[in-house]
């Protein structure tokens, strides 16, 4: 792990994975049985009210919704203390997200490559997720085949890079609760919004 | 095993947004507390029942660890100041005041309420943008926020307490002091 550390690390360019363990261990922390616990009660809850039967996609996009919002909250929170180096390209953005963000915020030890032959896509993978060690995805509904349970994630990734102004597409390719050996999720950048003092949303 | 306390305030704050928007829509029979002669809206209520769903789960697993353990109001108190405070909020209650079998659980500056203003008591709200229900209000307030937290109280010291019934009170002051009061 050290090895490979050192030969991803550019000369002189900060150690990723190292300000990651630095910035968790500077929070304050809950347990994360406390944190899987609430968002099974919040992934219940949507699946409870689901108007029609089958529509486990709206659960997918509510959770996303939800995820930007906490995303737009905590990319604050990095920028003061993560002492992350700025995003200047896409690879930059994608490794202080991965490395830094995830393990700063929820302990993840996540890892990032660029998709093959593609220069705005990448692959961001992760065997332990702290907000699915309760649970069994049920067969009704075909929940296993259609929700993306941890799909907050995203929704949190494309919160936070949005506020600093990258528009993104996030999802998920793999999930360890559908049977996969390991979570998978592709980061693709869409661009990035000039910096105005107004952004007219309904203009551009 | 942790996560940093500020994901898991924003996660419960999402949480308890959905189950105020929830509440608008929900048929549930208005409650008279006979405690306190007031009638409890069904946003209270299922804040509350949410809150003491969590609250009892979470004490199961930090039960888990503990090699015994007795139930006496000081004992159900103490675990609740330190253990339960420590696994959900970060750190210790602020501080605890005792009388009779009445523990007064206090906080300076409530983690979970820090996104809210001081100035004045359940009139204040934070305004949710871009929320799934569009045309829908969508203000919480304090006082939901503390419901929830009560609710998870109960939870906690229901199942610490050897299921039985502790009374749970919570509330913020206006100069931004949050109150939970456990009465055994």
């Amino acid at each position: 792990m050290n090895r490979n550390s050192a030969t991803n690390t550019k000369r002189g360019a900060p150690d990723m994975a190292k300000l990651g363990e630095t910035a968790f261990d500077q929070n304050d922390k809950v347990s994360a049985e406390f944190f899987a616990l609430s968002y099974g009660a919040l992934v219940r809850q949507l699946i409870d009210q689901l108007p029609q039967d089958e529509d486990v996609n709206s659960v997918n996009q509510q959770l996303e919704m939800i995820g930007q919002r906490i995303g737009a909250r905590l990319v604050e929170e990095y920028s003061v203390r993560s002492g992350g180096p700025p995003c200047k390209t896409f690879t930059d953005c994608a490794e202080s997200v991965t490395k830094i963000g995830l393990k700063m915020f929820l302990n993840v030890n996540a890892t990032v490559s660029a998709v093959k032959d593609s220069a705005d896509t990448f692959s961001i993978r992760f065997h332990d997720n702290p907000l699915n060690i309760f649970v069994e995805l049920p067969p009704e509904k075909n929940m296993r085949e259609r929700l993306w349970y941890s799909n907050v994630l995203c929704g949190v990734l494309k919160g936070a890079l949005g506020l600093v102004g990258y528009q993104t597409d996030v999802h998920f390719m793999k999930d360890t609760l559908r049977g996969d050996p390991v979570n998978e999720i592709t980061l693709r950048f869409i661009g990035k919004e000039r910096e105005t003092f107004v952004v007219d949303r309904e203009g551009r | 095993m942790s996560v940093s306390e500020s994901a898991a305030s924003f996660l419960n704050l999402e949480l308890i947004i959905l189950l105020c928007d929830v509440a608008k829509v929900y048929k549930i029979p208005v409650v008279i507390d006979d405690s306190l002669g007031e009638v409890v809206s069904a946003r209270t209520q299922l804040l509350d029942s949410k809150g003491f769903l969590i609250g009892s789960q979470i004490t199961e697993r930090l039960l888990v660890r503990e090699s015994t353990w007795s139930s006496t109001p000081s004992d159900v108190a103490r675990f609740v100041g330190n253990n339960f405070w420590t696994a959900v909020f970060g750190k210790k209650v602020d501080s605890v005041k005792v009388t009779s079998n009445v523990f007064h659980l206090r906080e300076k500056n409530f983690r979970w309420l820090q996104g809210f203003s001081k100035k004045s008591e359940g009139s204040e709200q934070i305004s949710v943008n871009d929320a799934p229900f569009a045309g829908d209000d969508h203000s919480v307030t304090r006082n939901d926020v503390v419901d929830f937290v009560v609710g998870m109280l109960k939870g906690a010291t229901f199942l610490l307490y050897d299921e039985s019934t502790v009374s749970v009170k919570g509330s913020c002051t206006a100069d931004g002091e949050t109150h939970f009061i456990l009465t055994f």
